[in-house]
């Protein structure tokens, strides 16, 4: 088996199995969990663990050096997107401070013929996003914070994700990188 | 099926508006393998034994088998229904299993000693891919939820049977219709 | 062109996997006559050769059997104190099998947990800053290169000198950790990798690495 370049992952999977797995797994939560709070920390909770992992993919495949600058990261983030849920969202709306900024995105593989019932408007379906973030940037000793501020799900015409620099994880820096 | 209400939020386009997927948009698998990898965690923490686990994984299995029966028989077989088992089995084989893991399967068998039950055979179950089942947990297999798509997908189509997984020549799904089924595909045959 | 061995550390600096993979084996097995000329010590739960190295017998080499019978420590499985049966003559002729003793598990764990303060002592010596830690660590046996991925886990392989390729070869063990040890539901980070897949996959490319060399993979 020879590989060449970028070593980046071929292996793909058709997108609906993605989506309804996605949504089996949060039909399942809404029914084991009362609160539709709870399911938004549930899935927060899986996204990070997926994130954790799911950083180790990423360097792995692309071997990525590590991020200086916050605007790096947005790029790497971005590339992410585009890697691992074929989707590429847009930058936006830095905040002077260049410590924030928005992910934009009109396709969203996690929410294709998604419609949110009465009972739910709530629910932040695609929670586990926020959790991702959340545990890779964390495996890099980065801790970043990020929240919906447009969901396409509730009426809005893009899903805009805001990620916030915090600070940086100085303690669990491997060492020689300081 | 409990009925839903859906009026506080209007959305611009309603998702009916929106033309059939053309279902050619991928993921990558290591996306998939970490979802698929949370959701047996999720799973697992809350049963007890190993049947109980297979049970829940194939139970989400049928969630998304479903939700594919009537998406797969109007995209590719343009709303044409199967009305005998082999051609069930074979549209599950084939068209099925290409459209959601890139791939046919590798063999569909019948049983010497049982004329209701049919073995569907694939080296590799994709949702295997990455996993190592400890020994603790016995004949675990994952790909209990690719049953559960299946059972669900035969049962929309109107042939009921009971779908189990195992390791057999890589992974067997065995196929177990109810009789009903069996004696109906015979009267058609007879016709 | 030899692959000793493969280990990989976590974040938090424990010892997670070990392979073996061709660590040579060194025994010689002898009839000796009365009086033993080797000199033997019991340490560390073995009967270790203290001094009197000969033909291929060298100091440190453990005696793993007398006349065929496996050697537990300082007995014998019927019990027997082997260093009391070696001071009484009428033993002799006595067959006796040395060899070079293999790291057990607790060792391994020490040693790797040792290693990761001196990559971080390794790089606070460097005089630019920014350092990689240590990348290759180079004696007249063997060559160990070390991988430190940017979220701490250290990958390390231990190759003959003359072994080539073995950065690439751990860039590649790190991918097959991304993908049979992360994406295994049943493995938690940070703790012993016992996945199947990983291993069969491990073993599979330090063979091919082995036999037609890196750029084969």
């Amino acid at each position: 088996m020879s590989r060449t370049g970028a070593r980046l992952d071929a292996k793909k999977v058709n997108s609906e199995l993605f989506t309804l797995t996605y949504g089996a797994l949060v039909t399942q939560l809404l029914k084991d969990y009362e609160n539709v709070e709870d399911v938004n920390k549930q899935l927060e909770r899986m996204g990070y663990n997926m994130g954790i992992r799911l950083i180790e993919d990423f360097l792995a495949r692309t071997g990525s050096g590590r991020c200086y600058d916050f605007r790096d990261t947005a790029e790497k983030i971005q590339s992410g997107f585009k890697i691992f849920l074929g989707i590429t969202p847009t930058i936006t709306n830095w905040s002077p401070a260049g410590d924030a900024f928005s992910l934009c995105f009109e396709t969203n593989p996690l929410t294709e013929f998604v419609e949110l019932p009465d009972h739910c408007l709530n629910l932040k379906y695609c929670n586990i996003l926020t959790g991702v973030l959340r545990g890779a940037c964390e495996m890099v000793q980065m801790e970043v914070a990020s929240w919906f501020l447009q969901d396409q799900l509730k009426n809005d015409s893009v899903t805009e994700i805001r990620v916030k620099f915090v600070k940086r994880l100085e303690d669990a820096i491997p060492a020689g990188e300081d | 099926m409990t009925s839903i209400t859906i009026s506080a939020v209007r959305p611009r386009t309603s998702i009916l508006d929106k033309s059939l997927s053309k279902g050619k948009s991928e993921v990558s698998l290591s996306c998939y393998a970490l979802l698929f990898s949370e959701l047996v965690q999720y799973c697992q923490n809350r049963v007890y034994t190993v049947p109980e686990l297979q049970n829940k994984l194939a139970e989400m299995g049928a969630e998304v088998g479903h939700r594919m029966t009537d998406l797969l028989v109007m995209r590719e077989k343009s709303g044409k229904r199967e009305v005998k088992l082999l051609s069930v089995l074979l549209f599950i084989k084939s068209t099925v299993w290409k459209s959601l893991f890139g791939r046919e399967a590798d063999k569909l068998e019948h049983a010497n000693d049982d004329d209701r039950t049919y073995y569907i055979i694939e080296k590799e179950a994709l949702v295997n891919k990455f996993v190592s089942v400890p020994k603790d947990k016995g004949s675990l297999n994952c790909a209990s939820f690719t049953a559960g798509i299946v059972e669900a997908i035969l049962s929309d189509c109107g042939f009921p049977a009971k779908v189990t997984a195992h390791w057999h020549k890589g992974t067997t799904y065995m196929v177990k219709f109810d009789h009903a089924v069996i004696t109906r595909d015979k009267q058609l045959e007879d016709r | 062109m030899v692959i000793y061995g493969v280990y990989i550390v976590s974040k938090s600096g424990g010892l997670i996997f070990n392979h073996d993979h061709n660590v040579p084996k060194v025994e010689t097995e002898r009839t000796f006559t009365y009086p033993l000329d080797i000199q033997l010590n019991y340490e560390n739960k073995k009967i270790v050769v203290a001094f009197g190295q000969k033909d291929g017998i060298k100091v440190g080499h453990v005696l793993t059997s007398v006349n065929k019978n496996p050697v537990n420590g300082r007995e014998l499985d019927d019990g027997r104190d082997v260093l009391d049966m070696l001071s009484n003559a009428e033993n002799f002729p006595i067959l006796l099998k040395f060899s070079r003793s293999k790291m057990t598990t607790n060792e391994k764990i020490f040693l790797a947990s040792m290693f990761y303060p001196l990559f971080a002592i390794a790089s606070q010596l460097s005089p630019e800053p920014k350092c990689s830690g240590i990348e290759v660590l180079e004696a007249d046996t063997f060559r160990l290169y070390c991988y430190q991925t940017l979220t701490g886990v250290k990958f390390m392989v231990v190759a003959e000198p003359t072994q080539a390729g073995m950065d690439i070869l751990l860039k590649r063990v790190y991918e097959l950790y991304a993908d049979y040890a992360l994406k295994n539901p049943f493995y938690s980070l940070e703790m012993p990798i016992r996945c199947e897949l990983f291993e069969t996959h491990l073993q599979t490319l330090l063979e091919t690495v082995e036999k037609s060399g890196i750029s084969n993979v």
